[in-house]
């Protein structure tokens, strides 16, 4: 939590569940940030309506979460729920079947349009709001943001490519090698912030 | 031909359930079931586990109220080390709960429950939710966001974090109230004060008009009511003693030993849901039907204890009676809850035992079994744990809030599905919008957490299907 009075200028989201294996490996990116001024992190199983009073707040927000790794296996990419007891996480199939996409990892800007008024489909071009309490997407959080308290920050995320999704804390391997990748976008994403104020 | 009508699942509510509405052969509604269909466990695997891990495992239990597992978990334990916790202890355990009743409240009547109030009933589901109710009444919105904000932030300034902080534990709590967060909580207090006053504003008024149908429509009947209640009879949420009331305001049992909550409550089972059934034994599954949470709160007490809340509370019994019989109420019920909150926060914050440092005793094993019990936001909550002589759970038993309205949410359905379906449905027959919104909104003002026995998953679209005893599809409606 900040001091009273003072406002970070980045706020660094990581989302997921640590105990479900790759999913927790944005909030284990999060956790992982070392404390440094006008820098505050959070880490959240899910994006929920009172964090916009929060990012109101802020001047930049990066978003860390998992995203499952699109295959050239149809099946495999509906299931958030594999886990590596399961059949698709044999060797044997994954050798067969398993041919991820491996992309370089990026930071993605997450943009809203110039005025959209209160229509929240307007803002995200779908309805993201389920009717629960939580679950929110980041588009709505930044419309929420936005509508009720006069500012979204500008926003990227970070999508890192998830495997498994069973219980325990370790990553995939093919997770785990992507790490240091991720570890050298969110430094500098945290570096830009602080050049432009040593250029200020 | 015998009919079913579903609502599959129930939106709005935390967790995940579906209604089902039977018909006799004539098409006369016969019976209705709020079924419960995800199973979690807590209970079988903390077996083998040491106690003094229980509150940190059971508080897993929910994303929402894990703050009243943990409390339950650290009281039990208490117990079981036969330790009197420090006075300084016993406060920031009450100031912990005061904030996560306030926020659970604040969550259930702005974001989930005031878009029915507000927007009206008939408004389009896609649009009767938060965000509809930002472009409605962006005030509003604004506030309620707030406040939980509010709520969850004492909750990370106690115990580190806002969910799943295992502060509490058997012996007392981790840490003290710091200087820096009685300072917020003191500077945020006046806003949310002004939040919960403009809450009131806008829905009183309400109850005297649009809402005035269900009132009466959503779980009007009698039942008994159960909850905790200090040594003066006044509202209380985590000491105190139980009490349970009938409707006609006469005390059935007073400063009930939650020790020997087995020689009063029973739980029935059914095989069509997993939420159990508990009841008053003395009276039976009928007439041993109560209820908790905040209304059943504000019934069993004589006051609460502070000028604003009290007022409330007042003009809450003007309206309904001393003893309040319309789960509907419940709503009301929360946002007076809610200022009683504030206002003992306000009290509490500044007592200086808050900031002592002799917050915590350890102690070892004195006997093999204990009960806790501690009002969470939605209601009562006992957790009973054995344990063998090196301390490992050998059995769990969890008494929940929302299991304990299971046979008023059931009755509440029928009663809202009686007044939809007054005669017979002829086959084919569209289901109406307006039963399908009134059923589910008749569950909401118990606010159920059915993540206390199931996993809230996956989005939550809604469909309604009336099916023959056959099985043949009649009728179906699909929502999201």
């Amino acid at each position: 939590m900040r001091a009273k009075g003072a406002v970070a200028a980045s706020l660094v989201i990581g989302i997921g569940n640590p105990l479900r294996g790759d999913d927790g490996i944005g909030w284990r990116l999060a956790a992982g940030l070392a404390a440094r001024p006008g820098l505050a992190v959070r880490c959240q199983q899910q994006l929920t309506p009172e964090l916009a009073a929060e990012l109101a707040a802020v001047e930049r927000l990066l978003l860390l979460d998992a995203w499952l790794e699109p295959t050239d296996h149809r099946q495999l990419g509906q299931d958030r729920l594999l886990s590596e007891s399961q059949p698709q996480f044999q060797p044997q199939f994954q050798q067969q079947y398993w041919q991820p996409v491996q992309r370089p990892l990026q930071l993605q800007e997450i943009g809203l349009p110039d005025r959209p008024g209160r229509s929240l489909q307007a803002w995200t071009g779908a309805a993201p709001w389920n009717g629960a309490s939580h679950g929110l997407s980041p588009q709505a959080l930044l419309a929420l943001s936005q509508i009720l308290f006069g500012q979204a920050p500008r926003t990227h995320q970070l999508l890192l490519p998830a495997r498994c999704f069973g219980h325990g804390q370790g990553l995939s391997p093919s997770l785990a090698r992507r790490l240091p990748e991720a570890r050298r976008l969110i430094t500098g994403w945290i570096a830009a912030r602080e050049g432009a104020w040593a250029h200020a | 031909m015998s009919r079913t009508v579903i609502i599959d699942p129930v939106t709005r509510i935390e967790g995940h359930a579906k209604i089902s509405l039977h018909l006799d052969g004539e098409g006369r509604l016969a019976g209705a079931r709020f079924h419960v269909v995800e199973y979690r466990g807590f209970e079988k695997f903390c077996e083998g586990h040491p106690f003094t891990e229980m509150a940190g495992i059971t508080a897993r239990i929910c994303g929402i109220c894990p703050v009243s597992h943990l409390l339950a978990a650290a009281k039990t334990g208490d117990k079981l080390l036969g330790l009197t916790i420090p006075p300084a202890a016993q406060k920031l355990r009450r100031l912990l709960n005061l904030a996560q009743i306030c926020q659970s409240h604040a969550l259930s009547f702005f974001h989930l429950s005031s878009p029915d109030f507000l927007l009206g009933w008939e408004c389009e589901p896609a649009r009767r939710n938060l965000f509809g109710l930002m472009a409605a009444d962006p005030d509003l919105a604004r506030a309620g966001i707030r406040l939980r904000q509010f709520g969850q932030q004492i909750l990370e300034l106690l115990g580190g974090r806002k969910i799943h902080a295992a502060w509490a534990v058997p012996g007392g709590v981790r840490s003290p109230l710091s200087d820096g967060a009685k300072a917020w909580i003191l500077e945020r207090l006046p806003e949310a004060r002004a939040t919960a006053r403009l809450a009131l504003d806008r829905f009183k008024p309400l109850l005297a008009g649009p809402l005035q149908r269900e009132q009466q429509l959503f779980g009007q009947f009698p039942s008994l009511f159960l909850g905790l209640v200090g040594v003066d009879g006044e509202w209380d949420c985590i000491d105190g003693q139980l009490r349970l009331i009938a409707s006609d305001g006469s005390v059935l049992a007073d400063h009930l030993n939650e020790d020997e909550y087995a020689s009063f409550l029973a739980e029935a089972v059914e095989d069509w849901t997993y939420l159990k059934f508990p009841y008053y034994k003395p009276l039976g599954p009928q007439a041993g039907m109560y209820r908790v949470g905040p209304l059943a709160r504000l019934n069993v007490c004589e006051r609460i204890g502070t000028p604003w809340a009290d007022a409330e509370l007042a003009e809450l019994r003007a309206h309904h009676g001393r003893v309040v019989t319309s789960s509907f109420a419940y709503h009301q019920a929360r946002l007076v809850e809610i200022v009683a909150c504030l206002e003992a926060i306000e009290q509490l914050v500044v007592d200086p035992d808050l900031q002592d440092r002799r917050v915590r005793l350890r102690g070892s094993l004195q006997c093999q079994e204990a009960v806790g019990v501690s009002e969470a936001p939605r209601g009562t909550l006992f957790h009973h744990y054995q344990v063998d002589d090196n301390g490992l759970i050998t059995r769990v038993n969890l008494i929940i809030a929302t299991g304990q309205n299971n046979l008023a949410m059931n009755r509440t359905v029928l009663q809202i599905a009686r007044e939809f379906i007054p005669g017979p449905l002829a086959a084919g027959a569209e289901i109406g919008e307006a039963l399908l919104n009134r059923v589910e909104a008749g569950i909401r003002c118990y606010d159920p957490c059915l993540s206390c026995s199931t996993h809230a998953a996956g989005q939550m679209p809604l469909r309604l299907q009336l099916v023959a005893a056959d099985g043949q599809l009649l009728a179906e409606r699909s929502r999201g």
